[in-house]
Parts: structure tokens; C-alpha cells; sequence
């Protein structure tokens, strides 16, 4: 077990553009840390720099403290658990688990052993036989990872392992993952796509974009007070609400909604609200006219989607192919959470309740977040 | 009258007509290139024929008198020698070479290029560069040779050295095929997997051995197949660069019924030659594709 630093690691495959841009970043011994963020941000890049399947063009990478730019992936003594697994398809599941401590001379009853404790943490006893091609795509994801607890490294990579297995395997390979975290504790680093990996998996998670840190912090600190309207736009499902504002006079108005305002005066912020933190409005407190669109319940919750007064704010994280609900001049589209029993129709005119503590305000200039 | 008008039209128009209709140019030739020349000489097998006078029945005497014909035990033998040697030399060598060029160098194209050139240089212009080459007195090889002190060899004019020679000359003019195959083959073996042996801590070697050869598998196994059975029909390249000599050095099967069939007006036991042939073809594709389905895996 060891931690992990990479010190100003700029990735460039091409002259323009870098894939990874000043990348700092430290794992602490036994952390479990999440990289997120968009398609193309470099998260893989982040992996294989570590993993030594790539080369920096710049900066350090350490391993236990140990500068490893010029170590070869072999002696860096890493495993990797890769996206589509990269099972090899030849070799029975015992081979596959075997082959790595075979290749680094493991003793045989030292293999033998290590290879039965892997699989009986995995519940892959009754599969050592079989051929990669006779395995589900849970099965084959718990031997990826089988092969990486086997050779127990300094460090564990993990490419978005969960990401082509279906909904309900998801949720179960999350907990069994968190499990042999816990139980085995090796520095891990996670990379993924989902929300809820991010959210539940990790000690910290790393949000990413471009190349860049957009913010590194506790899930829960990143989701209360994210840095920046990337962040902001990124982190959380659905995403916040972001409406154009003005800030003077000590208040904060947005369409004919007036929140108390302490700072100096600021032409124009953009005004963040979580779809959760919005409620249809008691009586008094701040709150903003609504028209419902579309209603998706779900359940334990109702998602509503629908407009108010105002410009919409992007963030930089809106998927490129997002097609807004409702787009008419004056109006930005906006959607809230409610419970069950607040489900709205279609078409209602109503007001939105919203707890002046829980707004985010942001720069629209340098896209900071502002302190209150 | 209607209703067997909408039957003819029906039949006429059904997918069964129309696809034959497609297939029957290549039907054609196959049945008049293919199929007439197979049961043509199976039946000349079993006469005695000049192929221009009237033919009679033997029974199986063409077959009878193989075993006690030396020139066809000595054909047999040339030819076993030369696939022995040929497939793997050539299976190997292009894997090797394969590898070699499997790797982002500059200039890449042009060198694999240049080893696929004489697969498509026609024989003729093969047999005349190694005549070149392998010139007793004048060639590149004994010149070479004798930098480092060896030879000279006689090479084509000697009857111990004849045969070698077209291994090597047909090594040579094969081995492209073979390199572009497993070049083709080599692409599409995933890189993770590489990479996922790299940090599983495997050398090169390891890699080589464990990862990479496994996957080529299914190609080794059908270029074993493919080029035993171009090994065993040997002739345009004998035929050109020896004659069948010196003496009968370089005789193969082939190459002996045709000058029976030929030169000798024996076409019913060169027919009989020609089976026994492809009895030894068959039997040993089917050993192969026996011996490679276990040893062979196929991704799913
Ligand atoms: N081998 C390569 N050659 C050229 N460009 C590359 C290479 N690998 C990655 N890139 C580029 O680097 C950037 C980051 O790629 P990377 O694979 O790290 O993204 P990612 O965050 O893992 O994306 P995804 O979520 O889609 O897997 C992308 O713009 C990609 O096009
Ligand atoms: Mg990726």
C-alpha cells in the first residue's frame, strides 16, 4: 500500500490541445478517491499516466513516494481493473487470476492460496474453469477485479469498471466494491461517470474538466459548496437550477424573486438552486413564480420540470445533445423535486418556496463561486 | 388458364429462381473449370490413356503399380521434405516478420511494402531473380557466402542442394502472404490486453508468448492448412527453376504427372497420381483442423 502524487502532470497528445493540463493531485495511503467529469476530460489519461501506460510530457508522478516517471508499468506494482475488463479470453478464470503472480514468480501454494481467497471474496469458486466467454458481464467484472486483488499492489485503478453492467448489478458490485475497500483498505483511484458512484464510493472525488480540476473535497463539500458553476452544473442529479440575478441595493433579484444580500454591490451573479431545496411556497419567505410542464414521478419523489421569469445561466457541464424543455424568450426552464404528495399537474400556475441559505451565487465573469 | 398463369409467374418470380439466376455465371464455372475436370480424371484413373487414342478400362492397375514405382516414391518424399521445411520457415518467418513490422517506425509502409512485392511478382520473374542469386559462379549468394568464408554451392545445379534452394526461393516469394495476414491479425488483437499483461508484470517475451501468440491462433492454424497445401501441390516454381533436376533431385508429385500426362502419354496412372495426391491433402487438413481445434481458441 502506498500514496499516490502526481505534481503539475501535463498530458499532450498533440501540440494544441492538452488531454491532462497541470494536474495535481495527492492519494493519502488507503484513500478511496474519485475522478468525475465529462466524456474527454482525462480521466483515462489520469489512470494510464499512473498506471505508466502513458508518458507525461510534463511533471511527477510518485508512488509510495517513489518518483516512478521512468518505471515501467510492470515494476510499478499497480493493478488495473480497465473498462471492458481486458480479460484475457484464452486463459480459464483461473489462469487469468494466476497469471499475474505466475509473471512476477509467485511460489506456486503462494498462488494457490492468494487465488482462493480472491475468489472466495468474489464468489468465484465455482467459475475458476470457465473461459471469459462463458461469464456474464457481472461475472467478468468480478474477476477484472479479481485479478487486481490478487496480485495485492501498492495501488488499485479502476477505469469505470461498473459502467457496462445493468442498473441493479450496479448497485450491488457498488456496495461489494465499498466492502473490499474496506476490508482490504488499498489506495484506490475510481474513475466514473455516475452521480451516485461518485457520491457514495469515495473518501474525496476529484471533478474534472478539460483537463483540469474543477474542485477536489469531500462528496458531501462538494455537493453543499461547489467552487464554481462547473462544479455546480455537474455535481448532482438532477442538476442545479442556474438563473441569471443582480445584486444591489442588499438584495438579490432574479425575475420577482428578492433574496436578502449582505456583500457589495455586483451587476450580474448567477443565482443556484438545488431542485430539492425548492418546495411549492407556504406562506411568506422568498419564493418565485412557476408554471409546470412536465411532471415525472418517481416514486419516492416527483421530478418537475417547468419555467419562471428569468435567464438560464450554462454552466459547462450540460450535455452537448441536451435539448431544453421549454425555450421561449423571457422564460428559463427550471426543475424542482417535491414529495409525493406535492405532486403538481401539468400546466399549474404555482410559487416556489426557497430557503435563502441553500442559494449559491457565482461570478459570471470568472464563474467563482461568491462567499456569503 | 389464370391460375397456372399465377403459378408460372409465382415460381418464376420466387426468390428460389431469382438467387440461382445470380449464382449461375459462378455455378458455371465452377461445374465447367471444377467439378468436369474432377470426375473426368477420377474416370481416367481407372484407364489407360494417351489422351488421344481410344482409352480402356484397367481397374485399379494405375493404383497397383504406384507402390512399386521408385520416381513416384522419390516424388513423395521431395515433397514431404519440402513442406516439412516450407511451412514452417514460412508460418514462422512471417510471424516474426509480422511482429518486427507490427510497431509505428518511420517509413513503415514502404518496408512492409517491400516484403508483400514478391508475392505479387509473378514466379517466373522469382525463379529468374534466384537463378541470379544462386548462380554458381556469378551469384550474390556465393558472394556473400564467401565473405564469411562459406561455399561456394552449387545451389539449383546440385542434386543434395536443389531442393533447398526452392524452399528457400518459395520461402522468399510466400512469405508476404503470410507477413500480411498476420500483420491483419496483429491489429486486432486489443491493446488492453497488452497492456493489462504490462501490468500484470509480463516482459516482452511473456507478452509474446502468453498473450499475443494464443490470440493469433486461429490465423496460424489456417495459414498451417493453407500453405501445406500450396507445399504439396508444388510445380510452377520446380518446373521453372530445375526442370525436375539435376536428375530427378527436385521431382515432386506434381511435377512427375505432369510429365507423365504430358510429355509421356500416361495420363491414366498420372489421373491415379493426382488422387492419391489429393487423398494425402485431405487426410492431412484434416489431421491439422483436428490437432488446432484443441490447441486453437477462437474469441468469442
Ligand atoms: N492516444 C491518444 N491520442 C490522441 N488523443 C488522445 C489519446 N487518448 C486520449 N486522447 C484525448 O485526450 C482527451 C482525454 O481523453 P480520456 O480518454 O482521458 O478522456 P476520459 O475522461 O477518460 O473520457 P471518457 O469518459 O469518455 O472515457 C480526449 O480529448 C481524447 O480525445
Ligand atoms: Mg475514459
Amino acid at each position: 500500500m502506498a500514496e499516490v502524487r502526481l505534481e503539475h502532470v501535463t498530458k499532450r497528445f498533440s501540440e494544441d490541445v492538452a488531454a491532462l493540463d497541470d494536474l495535481t493531485l495527492e492519494v493519502a495511503d488507503g484513500e478511496f478517491l474519485i475522478l468525475v467529469g465529462p466524456s474527454g476530460c482525462g480521466k483515462t489519461t489520469a489512470l494510464r499516466l499512473v498506471a505508466g501506460l502513458e508518458k507525461p510530457t510534463s511533471g511527477a508522478i510518485a508512488i509510495g513516494g517513489r518518483i516512478v516517471n521512468d518505471v515501467t508499468p510492470r515494476d510499478r506494482d499497480i493493478a488495473m481493473v480497465f473498462q471492458n475488463y481486458a480479460l484475457y479470453p484464452h486463459m480459464t478464470v483461473h489462469r487469468n487470476l494466476a497469471f499475474g503472480l505466475k509473471e512476477r514468480r509467485t511460489p506456486k501454494p503462494e498462488i494457490e492460496r492468494r487465488v482462493r481467497e480472491a475468489s472466495a471474496i468474489l464468489g468465484l469458486d465455482d467459475l475458476l474453469g470457465r473461459r471469459p466467454a462463458q461469464l456474464s458481464g457481472g461475472q467478468r467484472q468480478r474477476v477484472a477485479m479479481g485479478r487486481a486483488l490478487v496480485r495485492e499492489p501498492k495501488a488499485f485503478l479502476l477505469d469505470e469498471p461498473l459502467s457496462n453492467l445493468d442498473a441493479k448489478l450496479r448497485v450491488q458490485m457498488r456496495a461489494e466494491l465499498k466492502r473490499i475497500h474496506q476490508r482490504l483498505g488499498i489506495t484506490t483511484i475510481y474513475v466514473t461517470h455516475d452521480q451516485v458512484e461518485a457520491m457514495t464510493l469515495g473518501d474525496r472525488i476529484v471533478v474534472m474538466s478539460n483537463g483540469r480540476v474543477q474542485q477536489i473535497g469531500k462528496p458531501q463539500e462538494v455537493y453543499r459548496r461547489p467552487q464554481n458553476l462547473f462544479v455546480a452544473g455537474f455535481i448532482g442529479s438532477p442538476p442545479m437550477n442556474l438563473l441569471r440575478g443582480r445584486c444591489a441595493d442588499g438584495s438579490i433579484r432574479l425575475g420577482d424573486l428578492d433574496l436578502p444580500w449582505s456583500g457589495p454591490d455586483a451587476a450580474e451573479v448567477a443565482v443556484g438552486f438545488r431542485p430539492e431545496d425548492l418546495r411549492p411556497a407556504g406562506d411568506g419567505g422568498p419564493s418565485l413564480e412557476f408554471v409546470v410542464d412536465v411532471v415525472e414521478p418517481l416514486g419516492n419523489e416527483v421530478v418537475v420540470h417547468g419555467t419562471t421569469a428569468g435567464t438560464a445561466v450554462e454552466s459547462g457541464a450540460e450535455e452537448e445533445a441536451e435539448i431544453p424543455l421549454v425555450a421561449e424568450g423571457a422564460r428559463a426552464a427550471i426543475t424542482a423535486v417535491f414529495a409525493p404528495a406535492d405532486e403538481p399537474a401539468p400546466g399549474d400556475h404555482m410559487r416556489l418556496g426557497i430557503v435563502p441559505d441553500r442559494v449559491h451565487l457565482f461570478d459570471l465573469h470568472t464563474r467563482e463561486a461568491i462567499g456569503r | 388458364m389464370a391460375v397456372r398463369g399465377a403459378n408460372i409467374r409465382r415460381a418464376v418470380t420466387s426468390d428460389h429462381v431469382v438467387g440461382w439466376a445470380f449464382a449461375s455465371p459462378a455455378v458455371l464455372l465452377i461445374v465447367v473449370f471444377g467439378l468436369i475436370p474432377i470426375v473426368w480424371s477420377a474416370l481416367l484413373s481407372f484407364q489407360k490413356t494417351n489422351l488421344l487414342s481410344p482409352a480402356h478400362w484397367v481397374g485399379l492397375a494405375n493404383y497397383r503399380a504406384l507402390p512399386k514405382d521408385p520416381l513416384f516414391e522419390q516424388s513423395m518424399v521431395h515433397s514431404a521434405i519440402y513442406t516439412v521445411l516450407f511451412v514452417p520457415f514460412s508460418v514462422a518467418g512471417g510471424l516474426l516478420t509480422a511482429v518486427a513490422l507490427n510497431r509505428p517506425l518511420r517509413g513503415i509502409r514502404i518496408y512492409r511494402t517491400a516484403v508483400f512485392v514478391p508475392v505479387v511478382v509473378s514466379t517466373i520473374a522469382t525463379v529468374i531473380i534466384f537463378l541470379w542469386v544462386f548462380d554458381p559462379n556469378f551469384g550474390l549468394a556465393n558472394w556473400l557466402l564467401g565473405k564469411v568464408g562459406l561455399g561456394p554451392f552449387a545451389f539449383f545445379t546440385s542434386s543434395n542442394g536443389a531442393l533447398y534452394s526452392i524452399v528457400a526461393m518459395t520461402v522468399w516469394g510466400w512469405i508476404g502472404f503470410n507477413v500480411i495476414v498476420y500483420l491483419a491479425a496483429l491489429q486486432g488483437i486489443p491493446r488492453e490486453l497488452v497492456e493489462a499483461a504490462e501490468i500484470d508484470g509480463a516482459g516482452a517475451l511473456g507478452i509474446f508468448r502468453n498473450v499475443t501468440l494464443p490470440l493469433l491462433g486461429p490465423v496460424t492454424l489456417f495459414l498451417v492448412v493453407w500453405s501445406s497445401i500450396n507445399a504439396l501441390q508444388l510445380f510452377d516454381e520446380v518446373y521453372l527453376a530445375t526442370n525436375g533436376g539435376p536428375g530427378t533431385a527436385t521431382y515432386v508429385p506434381v511435377f512427375y504427372l505432369y510429365k507423365l500426362a504430358f510429355q509421356g502419354g500416361i495420363a491414366g496412372y498420372a489421373a491415379a497420381i493426382a488422387y492419391v495426391l489429393f487423398a494425402v491433402i485431405l487426410v492431412l487438413t484434416i489431421v491439422q483442423l483436428m490437432v488446432g481445434k484443441r490447441m486453437v481458441h477462437y474469441a468469442p
